[in-house]
């Protein structure tokens, strides 16, 4: 047998880990689908999947992106299921009540709109990298990419947001020419 | 390095040590100013995308995640998916016919409702009922007490409602399915009649929280009632 051999966890020590990282994972679900009863049952069934096949896990410490990348499959396997489901007022409204969270300024508000508004293929790394702290390379084999192509997206993502946010800038929002 | 590759790597990764990037910075004004405001802006991107987690799906355990999963809203595969969608247009006539709405209970009686309908599952024939192990799971989770039995349970999920996880549970009727919604953080001060949609029911206080009891339109519910009332404690 060849490479790291099995991690071995039991369910209570799956459980903890599961706990431990259920912020950035219903996060992540939520900014991919940007529906929040959608998101909860992305990650509870990403996590049944995991825990059924965590003997494949070879490196407890790159648990959070073996998590991540199933929860990843798991939401297009929902969209899969349910494709008119982007299109349902329902969803956007979902989407808006968490959004619309208090204590925000308005700033923030308008980059959560922004974000929101963005095509997922800029708004999945750029959630990637700064919400769970991932290298271009990582976020290269959890989206099947290269990185040059990453880094591309990553761009025209912070771009895009700053030529939207641009219009609406207040207060701490100051942009600056390029 | 020249200023436009510095600012391509500010924008692409504004956080990243790069000691290439720190030359030019040292000898260009114009470019170390742009990457304060690239690591700004980055401060305020971190704090948009996180967004507040629910305090009810931190926890997690593999057996309720089992139960959640078992039956979620909106998906329709194979029998059970076919049953639904059929129940879906059932009550899609129903709504058709519902012409009359009282105005009684208007947000809480209606919320519920659409709880109810966005689960047809939760109203289909069982071949077998809820098993103990299943409804103590949801109950426990919910804070929910039941002091003595409840009849035939047919379905039972731990459902969010008002930002908060609650027992959706659906029991057998004189005359069909009756979905009992236990409600220990929503207070109402009188028993609140339901008629929506087709749905008729009541939201009867107990402690300090409250059960919802919604069945068809000529389920008798008072018998339902009184049992709920003497069996359902809250454990928080």
């Amino acid at each position: 047998m060849t490479g790291k051999p099995e991690v071995t966890m039991s369910k209570q020590e799956f459980e903890a880990l599961a706990r431990s990282l259920m912020p950035d994972l219903y996060r992540y679900a939520l900014w991919l689908s940007r529906d929040r009863s959608v998101a909860e049952e992305v990650v509870q069934e990403a996590l049944l999947r995991a825990w059924r096949s965590v003997s494949k896990l070879r490196d407890a410490g790159a648990a959070k992106s073996w998590l991540l990348t199933i929860v990843r499959r798991e939401n297009a396997r929902w969209f899969q299921r349910q494709p008119d489901r982007a299109l349902d007022v329902d969803v956007v409204a979902g989407m808006d009540e968490a959004l619309q969270t208090p204590a925000v300024d308005t700033d923030v508000m308008d980059i959560r709109k922004a974000i929101a508004g963005l095509a997922r293929e800029y708004r999945e790394p750029l959630i990637l990298q700064v919400l769970m702290g991932m290298s271009a390379e990582e976020i290269a084999e959890v989206m099947d990419l290269k990185s040059g192509a990453v880094l591309t997206r990553l761009y025209r993502a912070r771009k895009q947001l700053r030529d939207v946010l641009t219009k609406s800038a207040t207060g701490r929002l100051r942009m600056i020419d390029q | 390095m020249n200023c436009l590759e510095f600012r391509r790597s500010c924008s692409t990764e504004p956080g990243r040590e790069s000691p290439e990037r720190d030359g030019h910075a040292s000898e260009c004004g114009s470019c170390a100013a742009f990457a304060v405001e690239m690591e700004s802006f980055d401060q305020l991107l971190t704090e948009a995308l996180h967004l507040p987690v629910p305090a009810n799906i931190r926890n997690f355990s593999v057996d309720d995640a089992r139960v959640r999963v078992a039956a979620p809203p909106g998906r329709a595969t194979g029998w059970l998916g076919r049953v639904a969608i059929a129940a879906s247009i059932v009550a899609a006539v129903m709504v058709s016919f519902g012409a009359w709405r009282v105005a009684t209970a208007p947000d809480l009686g209606s919320e519920l409702v659409a709880h109810v309908r966005h689960e047809p599952a939760s109203l289909m024939p069982v071949a077998d009922p809820v098993s103990v192990d299943n409804m103590n799971l949801v109950l426990q989770r919910t804070g929910v007490r039941v002091d003595s039995p409840l009849g035939i349970v047919t379905y039972i999920k731990s459902c969010p409602f008002r930002n908060r996880e609650v027992a959706h549970v659906v029991i057998e009727g004189s005359t069909g399915p009756v979905t009992l919604m236990l409600l220990p953080h929503v207070t109402v001060e009188q028993a609140t009649p339901i008629d929506e949609d087709g749905f008729k029911g009541t939201i009867i206080p107990v402690g300090k929280g409250s059960v919802a009891i919604i069945g068809g339109e000529t389920e008798p519910l008072e018998p339902v009632e009184e049992l709920v009332s003497s069996a359902v404690a809250w454990q928080i």
